[in-house]
């Protein structure tokens, strides 16, 4: 029976154990840059022309038109919910106050929350549900549109995700609980699922990565 | 034969180690168990009451320490097979959308989501009857709840 003396089992059993989380925290994990989602277009003269949002344009729970030039050289956050929605929408706003309390000091950041029932969703349904939900952050924007189909070609043309206004789930309203990353130009920079903390853990760290974007010469 | 024996105890005792972990983790077979429940409300109820059952704003209610839930009986059981569409108060504070059915649950499945949502995040409530469960699932008052 080999005898381990005190020495012996430090230096076999706990440095390795002391000096390994060391040697991973060391080994910085060097982040991704964002990607330019959607499709590019080369013009006639041969230019590369990334997907861009575009013009749109909404009515605010105020009741005040909404359009892209009111966010523009602005960064934002998109979403697509309705509020009697029974499902995923309460995980995407529960989300979308952390990442409005996370950015409440930056004026040049917007969240845009689009109704896809917006013919129930009126600025002023919209307006209790802002309420409701306890909020009163004023960069934070309830849209609405007095066309309904608008608003679903605006979240399958320009945000390029899928949905559906008769879907056999999510109370009547097929959609997705992703939330869009939009850069300064309209450039679509990331989807994060809105009901999965992780995903809004990782969202609330790549905002200020996005703004260093910018910054950097 | 002995020495033998007790090179079997030497391989196989880890088979057991791992056996006893798995009931631990699991519990035994068809035992109505908070973690049965726990699994049930992360299927149907979590997305809106959120896994620290402390609801959303006055959108949601909370379940975490509300007196609707620990003051309740067994007619809670309408609510989550039914859901509701009163106007209902929960520790003074007044809630008014509705709460959509969840019709395939069972009378079993519900006493396991009651058992766990009246026993998580510090919730103290007893333990409702799967007798007293299944007689209020069938004298339901729908006119209060969200329809069909």
């Amino acid at each position: 029976m080999i005898q381990l003396t005190d020495y012996q089992l430090f230096k076999g059993l706990l440095l390795p154990l002391v000096l390994l989380p060391l040697f991973f925290s060391c080994e910085q994990k060097k982040a991704e840059p964002f990607p330019i989602i959607g499709l590019e277009q080369i013009t006639p003269e041969g230019d590369t022309l990334t997907h861009r949002i575009g013009a749109f344009s909404f009515v605010d729970q105020a009741g005040q038109p909404y359009s892209e030039l009111q966010v523009a050289g602005k960064i934002y956050i998109a979403d697509f919910f309705f509020t009697r929605c029974p499902d995923i929408c309460p995980m995407m706003s529960k989300a979308l106050l952390q990442v409005s309390e996370a950015m409440k000091d930056r004026s040049d950041f917007r969240i845009l929350s689009h109704s896809l029932d917006p013919l129930f969703d009126t600025p002023e349904e919209l307006t209790k549900y802002k309420n409701d939900l306890g909020t009163t952050d004023p960069n934070w924007i309830f849209l609405t549109t007095p066309e309904e189909e608008y608003v679903y070609e605006v979240m399958m043309d320009r945000y390029l995700l899928s949905g559906s206004p008769t879907g056999a789930v999510n109370g009547g309203i097929f959609h997705s609980g992703k939330l869009i990353l939009v850069d300064r130009i309209g450039q679509i920079r990331g989807y994060y699922e809105g009901t999965d903390p992780e995903d809004v853990k990782r969202l609330i760290a790549d905002l200020p990565r996005l703004y260093a974007e910018y910054e950097q010469p | 034969m002995n020495k033998r024996w007790k090179t079997w105890i030497w391989y196989l005792w880890p088979l057991g180690l791992v056996a006893g972990i798995l009931v631990l983790k699991y519990g035994a077979d068809g035992e109505v168990s908070s973690t049965a429940g726990q699994k049930l409300y992360e299927l149907h109820c979590q997305t809106c009451h959120m896994a620290d059952g402390r609801g959303l704003g006055k959108l949601i209610p909370p379940l975490a320490g509300a007196d609707y839930l620990l003051k309740g009986g067994p007619e809670l059981a309408c609510v989550l097979r039914y859901g509701q569409i009163d106007t209902i108060l929960v520790n003074g504070v007044e809630y008014n959308r509705p709460m959509p059915p969840n019709k395939r649950l069972q009378p079993v499945e519900i006493r396991s989501i009651l058992l766990y949502i009246r026993s998580a995040w510090g919730n103290e409530a007893p333990d409702l009857a799967f007798e007293d469960i299944r007689a209020a699932l069938e004298s339901c008052d729908t006119t209060s709840l969200t329809l069909p």
